[in-house]
């Protein structure tokens, strides 16, 4: 292994054999492949931005943005006059994405809670193993379950006209994005020192009290972290909502209302438009707006997580 | 270092399988692709014709109408099914790029029957109605506008997503040549939604090929108008057109077909390719018809 | 300080009965005032400050009638010999500041007729100590298990249903759950037969997305934990990376379509997918290569290093053997991402059906790089959507399938992973 030149070396094929030489021989080239390799992920993100881009580009021209935005008429195809107006559609995206949060959100950070602060190492230990075999099952698998399983349970249940609908969208979408949100959560909760907790009970405070009043305005950033990344993937989900949520094109009135969200309209209409054509390009445009969404929140999320950083290593 | 090894292990393994990947090509391929109505029967013919062929390797890929079109146009797709006619614009690109015209053969029929839940009183309607209920301005949307009782009241509309031939088609024989569709109605990645939507939903309506009728559901009888008589969706009405909701499923070749894609299509339209076609609830294509 | 109690103790007074009395439940006292009266110099006997002790003065209907006392009692006082010498008024916050006052007091009480009690009532005297529980911290202890219990459905709220789901897909799923089911293809019209065709166009995807992805995402982890310094340009790339992972995957698909797709021209095809499938996992095994370096201590290398080796020789014969396990795990987990997806291969590579015939040597080589192919995850996504008269078995059991696949990849990166920790070195 070592080079140093001052060791004699009687045979030096037998000290030096073949593979290890053109190993090291290799140094060069493995480096300048290993930053080519880490320099790609900077390469990736902007060839993505590029070539969505690239397709969406030509069609700027001859659409109104404002018109794109607040319009709710989605006619890509009419004969008549196509009209493009995502309203309907971001409508459809946000209320899917906040059902889920609502729901999310308190059973995720709660299961945090109970996770980092209440379970014995055991439970601990199990729960974590669970939660994450449960961020594994494919959102294909999820949106059939919407469609085959949750939508028959909300329509005879709650007697609704459609079981595919926000309420189910949002359900699918919860239970997908919990695991992300305990497993952030709890690391932010984990990061906050051990000192905290012992001068809280030293004062004679009860778990409870702790979680409250200590451990929540110390994580808070981190539990914001979890909570973003959370919607991040809720926003971005595609082949679940487009099994799950009915997929009408209209601003909803109610939960119990189906929805069209931006990535199902992608996922449902590529596939068939003209390419090069109008309805093409436009789809793209939603790929940015949803590329634009999704890297706002991951952003926030991430200036968040190293703000905690920050913080905890002064 | 015997990790290291293991490792090198481990990609030389995966050299040796993607170079047995390689090997595949071997075989004249012929790629079917398009619409979604077809790609049952087509994946069925497949299955057939190719277990007695195997020189050739078929590959069948739905979508949509578009899909296979555009792959024509792009050269991956040697024959396209289609549900609705070459676009104007498209055949222009194709003789452009390819100096030949587009082809179509009609190799099946297919009523776009009007589903509702099979416990629904609705036995008929007629294309007024449907208009009503379909069209931009909604003016039908309440069971008891049809003159039937059934719980709840709102007509609970299924739709296709906009891209699909069928959409398209069912927009122009039903809403007319300018006619919009409402936006107040779910929209199906595929046929079998709509009808197992249906047969969960006795306030549902919706539209699709026959192929995919079930015990839950039965069939309207439609009405060309208010006052002729009503017809139900049949392989007979559908052939001498009394049913005003059938149109042509066709395959679309580059030019005249040639070597295997001409010996599977003269298949498809045989006695033997048609059988499949009635198996799978399709309509044959009159055997008086030449296919145009 | 003098000993601390947490026990009672128990006097009893029996109204009207006559004898000697002695507080026992056989010789209780005859009344109150009796017992007011009597129990300071009893206490005092016991000479030990009577610390954190309750004392009890349960009421019986007559001697030697065992009844079972109340839980609750009817008055409670509190005697505090800390609090200061200041007399309060027997309450929690304001206690007797000895035993012999507050008896005194009770007496003076029950003389006046403002105490009494009935056969099957109690008054507790608590002594309080420092640690001893307070009323209201034992609403605080009850909070406590209220929010522990709810945290606890909380997370096991999630449990449940999730097996629920799976328990009854299995059970829809378990007549076709066969090895036949696994190496049969598609027949008549996907409504039969098995998910040969589309296990082995998801295994392929796998396959060759992992030979794109593991060696440029392992260099670009290396790189970032190993040769980059902190600076501007590697936050960029780390930001770059977090950023990739958050890419809806629908958007990814749009790349595809652009890139390798079109731009590339590699058309509709195997590969097109893998090297979008490629491109999406790189961020998982990016972040897990550099946790798994960033795990082997700085001191392995600096050791190294002063042996003379290259940063290079460091890497390949320390940090590399030493980390090889964690960044397996990270692979592993791209494995079991890239199985699952549908979205990014829907126009870039997946198609409904191909046919091929069943002699294994068509059955293994289905698939070219440049045809399409089909996947498991679009197969269920056509057979739910599209394709008429499906068994729920075959339905079922392509999701089941699928799932099974995903999980088993994954448990194997979980048992990994606790093997690892068992036997870490440092």
């Amino acid at each position: 292994m070592s080079q140093a030149p001052t060791q004699p070396a009687p045979d030096p094929r037998r000290r030096k054999p073949v593979v290890p030489m053109l190993l090291d021989k290799s140094e060069p080239f493995v480096q300048t492949m290993i930053r080519l390799c880490g320099w790609s992920a900077i390469l990736f993100v902007l060839a993505i931005f590029f070539f969505v881009f690239k397709e969406a580009l030509p069609v700027l021209n001859d659409l109104d943005l404002g018109e794109f935005f607040t319009s709710d008429q989605w006619r890509p195809t009419s004969e008549v006059k196509e009209q493009f107006g995502i309203f309907a559609l971001l409508a459809g995206t946000l209320s899917v994405t906040a059902l889920a949060m609502l729901i999310a959100v308190p059973l995720g950070l709660g299961a945090a809670v109970y996770v980092s602060e209440f379970a014995s190492p055991k439970v601990k230990e199990s729960l974590k193993i669970i939660i994450e075999l449960l961020a594994a099952i494919p959102s294909v698998v999820w949106g059939f379950i919407g469609m085959a399983v949750l939508a028959p349970i909300i329509k005879t249940q709650l007697g609704t006209s459609d079981g595919v609908n926000i309420l189910n969208g949002g359900i699918i979408l919860a239970l997908m994005s919990i695991p992300i949100i305990v497993s952030v959560g709890e690391d932010a909760l984990r990061a906050v020192p051990d000192s905290y907790r012992e001068a809280a009970i030293a004062l004679g405070a009860s778990r409870w009290e702790v979680v409250a009043k200590v451990l929540f305005p110390a994580a808070k950033s981190g539990l914001l972290a979890a909570v973003l990344l959370g919607v991040g993937r809720a926003i971005g989900e595609t082949m679940a909502v487009l099994m799950a949520t009915g997929h009408k094109p209209m601003t909803p009135g109610s939960i119990f209302d189906p929805v069209q969200t931006l990535t199902a309209t992608i996922a449902a209409e590529l596939g068939e438009v003209f390419q090069g054509g109008t309805h093409y390009r436009v789809l793209f445009l939603i790929g940015i707006v949803l590329f634009v969404i999704t890297f706002i929140v991951n952003l926030t999320a991430d200036i968040v997580v190293k703000g905690i950083k920050g913080k905890t290593n002064e | 270092m015997p990790n290291l090894k293991k490792i090198v292990g481990i990609v030389a393994l995966m050299v040796v399988s993607l170079g047995l990947i390689g090997c595949g090509e071997k075989k004249e391929k012929v790629s079917i692709k398009g619409s979604d109505t077809l790609v049952n029967l087509a994946q069925k013919w497949v299955e057939v014709y190719g277990a007695e062929h195997k020189d050739v390797a078929f590959e069948v890929g739905g979508g949509g109408s578009g899909v296979g079109i555009k792959g024509m146009m792009n050269g991956t797709v040697k024959m396209a099914t289609a549900s609705r006619a070459v676009k104007p614009k498209e055949a222009e690109a194709i003789k452009k790029k390819f100096g030949k015209d587009a082809m179509p053969h009609v190799v099946a029929l297919d009523a776009l029957a009007i589903y509702v839940h099979k416990d629904n009183p609705l036995n008929e309607i007629s294309i007024d109605q449907l208009k009503g209920i379909y069209g931009k301005d909604r003016t039908i949307t309440k069971w008891s506008q049809l003159g039937v009782t059934v719980k709840p009241d709102e007509i609970s509309l299924w739709n296709r997503q906009n891209s699909s031939g069928t959409y398209a088609y069912f927009q122009k024989t039903v809403l007319g040549k300018n006619g919009e569709f409402t936006l107040d109605a779910k929209s199906a990645s595929g046929s079998k939604e709509i009808v197992e939507a249906i047969e969960t939903d006795i306030s549902a309506l919706g539209y699709s090929g026959m192929g995919y009728k079930t015990d839950g559901v039965k069939w309207l009888k439609v009405k060309k108008t208010a006052d002729s008589p009503a017809v139900e969706p049949s392989e007979k009405t559908a052939q001498d057109k009394s049913y005003p909701v059938s149109r042509p499923l066709r395959i679309y070749t580059i030019g005249e077909p040639v070597g295997a894609s001409k010996a599977f299509l003269d298949w498809v339209k045989s006695s033997g390719g048609q059988k499949i076609v009635k198996e799978m609830g399709y309509v044959r294509i009159g055997s008086d018809k030449k296919p145009s | 300080m003098s000993e601390i109690h947490s026990d009672s103790l128990e006097y009893y007074i029996s109204p009207g009965c006559s004898g000697s009395s002695s507080g026992s439940a056989d010789q209780p006292y005859t009344s109150l005032s009796e017992a007011f009266e009597k129990l300071p110099e009893k206490l005092v006997e016991l000479n030990d400050g009577n610390t954190g002790r309750k004392i009890e003065l349960v009421c019986i209907a007559s001697p030697g009638v065992q009844t079972k006392p109340p839980k609750k009692a009817k008055h409670r006082f509190y005697v505090d010999t800390k609090a200061g010498g200041v007399d309060g008024q027997g309450t929690e916050l304001a206690p007797w500041a000895d035993l012999v006052t507050g008896f005194k007091h009770l007496k003076d009480q029950t003389d006046q007729g403002r105490l009494d009690l009935k056969p099957g009532q109690k008054i507790r005297v608590t002594m309080r100590e420092v640690f001893t529980s307070t009323d209201q911290e034992s609403l605080r202890s009850g909070r406590e298990l209220i929010a522990r219990v709810s945290f606890g459905i909380m997370a096991w709220s999630l449990v449940v249903p999730i097996f629920a789901i799976l328990g009854y897909l299995v059970y829809k799923a378990a007549p076709s759950l066969n090895l036949d089911f696994l190496l049969t293809n598609p027949k008549d019209g996907m409504t039969a037969g098995g998910i040969w065709t589309p296990l082995l166009g998801t295994f392929m995807l796998v396959l060759i997305s992992l030979a794109i992805a593991a060696p440029i995402g392992i260099l670009a982890g290396v790189y970032l934990n190993e040769y980059a310094g902190d600076n501007w340009f590697t936050r960029v790339i780390n930001l770059a990376v977090i950023n990739l992972a958050g890419v809806p995957s629908i958007v990814h698909g749009l790349f595809g379509v652009g890139a390798f797709v079109l731009f590339m021209k590699m058309g509709v095809s195997l590969l097109a997918a893998s090297c979008t499938i490629a491109v999406m996992t790189l961020p998982v095994i990016i972040t897990s290569t550099k946790e798994a370096l960033a795990a082997v201590p700085m001191a392995f290398r600096e050791a190294c290093w002063n042996l003379g080796a290259t940063r290079w020789q460091t890497i390949r014969t320390i940090v590399l053997p030493n980390s090889i396990a964690g960044i397996l795990t990270g692979v592993i987990l791209q494995v079991a991402r890239a199985a699952g997806e549908t979205a990014p291969i829907l126009f870039t590579g997946v198609t409904y059906y191909v046919i091929v015939s069943d002699d294994w040597s068509d059955k293994l080589t289905a698939f070219g790089l440049n045809d399409s192919f089909m996947a498991l995850s679009n197969h269920l996504f056509k057979l739910a959507s599209n394709v008429k008269g499906v068994p729920d078995s075959i339905l079922y059991g392509t999701a089941v399938v699928l799932i099974a696949l995903v999980l088993v990849v994954n448990s194997i990166s979980v048992l990994f992973r606790l093997y690892l920790r068992s036997r870490k070195k440092w």
